[in-house]
């Protein structure tokens, strides 16, 4: 079954598109990541997910439904993200409550024993909070809510190295034991992508890649070597970008359609053949030349 | 696998609005607050004070009355519910369960328990000012003219000042939400406002708000009345529904 489905999902606040013809779905029970550079829409897709905001074109349902204003979504879905209101007036033991009482699947003891590891003060208020600190708190309600969907729109704004790994520690210790569809927005495509099912790569509002996360390792690779050499083993193949290496050697990221025989063929050559990380692979994916910042300063 | 949770809207409501008496419970605390400002004015005697000189005798006349205190608690009760309609107030109700219908009805529900709560202490706070004046014998003799009170005439007091509140409360929750149509609206609405009064006021004129008050202030069957008022309030909340239920949040 799947949780998520667009079809030609469109979204334009005034004259800015934000979303372009995007078809996808996504899996019961899947953690996918959603990444893609600053203005991809990554955060105006989650929020039309979550019935936040309206559409403008296309379809999209949430649990088979249309997800704007729709209190079956609102009911099983949880959004986290760094601007989560909150009253001013409750502490963060009294805001727990309050939020265990809206969710019937709500795990208290998982919240307090979160609350206590990361020690926060159950007195404090939440809006006198460091900016790490309130993703935590917030990272802790919407783990232990317990929804069928949950979605964390950029969930680490400002928590430290040791948080941010202890989180996705904890993220996955929870989805192993209680299966859920997780959506994870994130620039930290390195830190996150081990814990990933799949990954959705969006470029300006559009749909770029939806892979499951262990062929996105594999899906380009990387050739470095004399030009022509490079150029002649590129021949043909879609190339995501190309690097100047001194005066007469390059860098290549292509698709990997590569056959076995012709990756020997290829170091016997003289070229290096190199894995291209799925990080790196989403920054060629999504920039819009190919060379990337070096064309900036290579004006010939 | 996580099963789906079935939440009905008058679950969700429910939540919301226990949701709302504690998270807001400091509206509450303004409000009594701001009683008690009005009965510290008022205590010293606010409205029609006279003083006529007659053959070396001097009787100075002074009116006190609760209405000083009534006037604060729609003051205060207005601005409670214009709040409501802020955007951070409103996102707040989108942090949890929750459409717009729901957050709106629980809103309602919050406005209508403050209206309670505003009218019932603000009625007491006269009985308190009578009370006050009584005891300290207020520096003279006391007139008692409308000083007792029958128990029925309290209770119809506060049901009187109950059924006004909750009204200001859904205008100023429906002005929130026409407010935030258009930024411009935010100067225009209260110029309007206020001019229209200041000139109906200047003119002499029988414009809107002489025939508002007409409509509720001279209707002396109490069922009539009322009736005016809780359709008028729901006008509002329609009115208020109708303008949110297509908004976008957060």
């Amino acid at each position: 079954m799947n949780v998520i489905e667009c079809r030609g999902l469109s979204k334009r606040f005034g004259r800015t598109v934000a979303l372009h013809d995007l078809s996808f779905s996504i899996k019961e029970n899947t953690i996918t990541g959603l990444v893609g550079p600053n203005g991809a829409g990554k955060t105006t897709l989650l929020k039309i997910a979550a019935g936040f905001l309206r559409k403008t074109a296309g379809e999209i349902k949430v649990f088979s439904s249309p997800p704007f204003n729709n209190l079956k979504v609102s009911a099983n879905t949880f959004f986290v993200d760094d601007n989560m209101a909150l009253p001013a007036t409750l502490n963060l033991s009294e805001t727990l409550d309050a939020a265990r009482r809206f969710y019937p699947n709500w795990d208290h003891q998982l919240a307090l024993r979160l609350f206590d590891y990361f020690s926060l003060n159950p007195r404090q208020l939440h809006k006198n909070l460091s900016k790490g600190m309130k993703s935590t708190f917030n990272m802790i309600v919407g783990l232990s809510a317990r929804c069928a969907l949950t979605i964390f729109d950029e969930p680490t704004v400002g928590m430290d190295a040791a948080v941010r790994k202890d989180f996705y520690r904890a993220l996955l210790q929870d989805y192993l034991q209680h299966p859920r569809t997780i959506i994870f927005s994130s620039h930290l495509l390195k830190e996150i992508e081990d814990i990933l099912e799949e990954v959705l790569l969006l470029r300006e509002g559009q749909k770029r890649l939806h892979l499951p996360a262990d062929q996105l390792r594999e899906y380009a690779v990387g050739l470095r070597g004399e030009e022509d050499t490079v150029k002649r083993f590129t021949a043909g193949k879609e190339i995501y970008r190309r690097e100047q290496f001194g005066k007469n050697s390059i860098f290549a990221a292509v698709r990997n359609s590569f056959t076995k025989t012709e990756l020997q063929e290829a170091c016997a050559a003289g070229l290096e053949v190199l894995p291209v990380s799925a990080e790196d692979l989403c920054i060629y994916l999504t920039s819009r030349s190919r060379g990337g910042i070096d064309d900036v300063f290579n004006r010939n | 696998m996580m099963s789906l949770t079935e939440t009905s809207l008058w679950d969700a409501v429910k939540k919301q609005y226990v949701f709302k008496l504690q998270s807001y419970a400091n509206f509450f605390v303004s409000l009594v607050i701001v009683q008690l400002v009005a009965l510290l004015f008022s205590a010293g005697g606010m409205a029609g004070t006279s003083g006529i000189g007659w053959n070396n005798i001097l009787v100075e006349v002074k009116l006190y009355s609760g209405t000083g205190i009534f006037i604060f608690t729609v003051l205060c009760t207005l601005a409670n519910s214009v709040i409501l309609t802020l955007p951070f107030y409103r996102n707040i109700d989108f942090s949890f369960v929750g459409s717009r219908l729901s957050g709106n009805m629980a809103n309602i529900g919050f406005l209508v328990t403050a209206g309670l709560f505003g009218g019932i202490t603000a009625t007491l706070g006269s009985i308190l000012l009578r009370n006050i004046h009584y005891y300290t014998g207020g520096g003279g003799e006391i007139l008692k003219s409308f000083f007792m009170i029958t128990p029925g005439e309290l209770v119809t007091g506060m049901a009187v000042a109950v059924l006004y509140l909750i009204l200001f409360s859904a205008a100023g929750y429906f002005a929130g939400l026409v407010v935030q149509l258009h930024r411009s609206l935010l100067v225009l609405l209260p110029a309007l406002i206020v001019g229209l009064i200041f000139y109906e006021a200047a003119n002499e004129q029988i414009g809107i708000f002489s025939r508002l008050i007409e409509f509720f202030v001279f209707e002396r069957s109490p069922f009539h009345f009322s009736l005016k008022i809780i359709l008028s309030a729901s006008l509002l909340w329609i009115g208020a529904i109708l303008l949110s239920n297509r908004k976008e949040v957060r």
